[in-house]
């Protein structure tokens, strides 16, 4: 087991796209300060009495955005891009009892992406934080507990969708299939949810894997409206996801051939 | 050039991601079509004031939203299917000139973007008139002939999207960063854009792909991430833009790149 770990590691951190994608989520955590340095700017233009209304997002709002697209990408791209090279067949033979391999893989995965997103978040929000120093910017002055609440729980939906994409990818087996399928889930459903009569839009919408993060753990600062779902609710949902596809996956995977 | 184009259209026509997209793209305006069964239904149990907030225009516009990215998935795969595959080699010599082949790969997926993407905008909108019925719900009061021509200009927006995708594919070379790439201008761009602060998300927003229509056809931006600024001539040329400023690039970098 340790050594299909190391196995999936090495394969991993060698391939060109893993570099791609850890160099997007470095450059969306430069943009984070960025962000910060242009709110602390905006911030002391204002009048006071705009100051009491002004809304700015969060220090890590790039991030929120663009690590869920990363994640899928990552997570479609380590089983799919072996389907399409060939490549699976030796790493099949080579290791022939597949649930190991699928665990493997999927293990190795979503700890390079939760890893690359508590890091980068950490640091683009710390930074912004610093950044914008004792301004009362109410998205940057959320009590840090809080702030490192939200923050965690941000990187731990990014590894779950990297689980979620690792296991449609098993289940899709083409690499354009899979990220088009985690897009429509990330960017379509959201939009086609919100259509649906009330209070269907509402429930649908909060159940929705892009969309728990901030149910579990609001961004400090931030007025509503992030969903209906109760913390624990909408913990229990994610880890469903995540069973779900996985399963669906290993199941694909055991039983198919390569 | 015609044979060129022949052998591009024998090609999309027998793998089998084309009929994935556009079967994709149908079902989600049969989707679009059914949720505007479900919104005559809701209007018919509302009260009069609450009818005048009831809006069907999001809904109609939904499925050329969705069909530039289905068609730009398909752009994207178009090319780099075959470099993946090596068919990319047999295709350059069997047609070695470069840039023939490239605007023979874009007539066709243009052509079939347009085709498909008119359809669905067009589609959309005659047929969540048909299923309201003679409701008047208060942004369709106006006649057929008086929206069309919006509509019109929204089909245009899906070809434009496939072109880029062609070229991002032809520049990148891989499915995944392609994809990623058109995801990116499709959808978390205006997104990012939509947080900045005023005036700057206006001004960036309005010239983002996905809103140009509704600045060519005169509309406001009211209820979308988008911005207004531009007159109709201006936003129609960024269209335009978007479309074959990365397919000269891509025509640039085809002749000079080994395969």
């Amino acid at each position: 087991m340790i050594d299909a770990f190391a196995a999936e590691w090495y394969k991993l951190r060698t391939v060109r796209s893993t570099v791609a994608i850890l160099g997007t989520v470095a450059g969306f955590m430069l943009l984070c300060l960025v962000w910060s340095w242009y709110v602390a700017r905006y911030w002391d233009g204002l009048s006071a009495a705009r100051r009491a209304t002004a809304q700015a997002a969060a220090a890590e709002q790039p991030l929120a955005v663009s690590l869920p697209v990363c994640a899928v990408v990552l997570g479609a791209l380590a089983l799919t891009s072996e389907y399409s090279s060939g490549m699976n067949r030796t790493t099949l033979a080579a290791l022939p009892r597949r649930p190991t391999l699928f665990a493997a893989k999927a293990g190795v995965a979503g700890a390079l992406m939760l890893v690359a997103a508590l890091a980068s978040l950490a640091v683009g929000s710390g930074a912004g934080h610093v950044i914008v120093g004792d301004r009362a910017v109410p998205t940057f002055q959320g009590p840090a507990a809080d702030v490192a609440a939200h923050l965690l729980w941000l990187g731990l939906t990014t590894a779950a969708i990297t689980l979620v994409t690792f296991g449609l990818g098993a289940v899709l087996r083409s690499t354009a299939g899979t990220i088009t399928a985690g897009m429509a889930i990330l960017f379509v459903l959201p939009a086609l949810a919100q259509l649906l009569p009330g209070p269907w839009d509402e429930r649908v919408w909060s159940a929705l894997p892009g969309n728990l993060s901030n149910q579990i753990a609001g961004t400090p600062g931030s007025s509503g409206g992030h969903g209906v779902l109760d913390p624990p609710v909408a913990v229990a949902v994610l880890v469903a996801y995540v069973v779900v596809a996985l399963g669906a996956g290993a199941y694909s995977f055991a039983r198919r051939d390569a | 050039m015609v044979d060129a184009v022949a052998a591009e259209w024998r090609k999309l026509r027998s793998v089998r991601s084309t009929y994935w997209v556009l079967a994709v793209t149908a079902v989600f305006t049969g989707f679009v079509l059914l949720l505007a069964v479900q919104m005559a239904h809701v209007w018919d149990g509302l009260s009069a004031e609450r009818r005048a907030d009831l809006l069907l225009r999001p809904l109609q516009e939904l499925g050329g939203w969705v069909a530039s990215l289905c068609l730009a998935v398909l752009g994207v795969l178009f090319i780099t299917s075959e470099y993946r595959t090596g068919m990319i080699r047999t295709s350059l010599t069997a047609l070695p000139r470069r840039r023939t082949l490239l605007l023979a790969k874009a007539a066709v997926i243009g052509a079939v973007a347009l085709v498909a993407g008119e359809a669905v905008t067009v589609g959309s909108f005659l047929g969540t008139r048909a299923v309201i019925g003679g409701r008047p719900f208060p942004d369709q009061k106006a006649s057929i002939a008086h929206d069309l021509p919006g509509f019109l200009v929204a089909g245009t927006v899906v070809p434009v999207f496939a072109l880029l995708g062609l070229s991002l594919g032809v520049l990148l070379r891989s499915t995944a960063g392609s994809l990623v790439s058109v995801v990116f201008l499709w959808h978390v761009l205006p997104l990012l854009v939509f947080q900045l602060p005023e005036p700057w998300s206006e001004r960036i927003g309005s010239v983002m792909p996905g809103g140009l229509a509704h600045q060519i056809a005169g509309l406001g931006a009211e209820n979308s991430i988008y911005g207004d600024l531009l007159p109709s001539g201006t936003a129609a040329a960024v269209l335009i833009g978007y479309a074959l400023i990365p397919l000269g690039l891509a025509a640039f970098i085809l002749v000079r790149r080994d395969a």
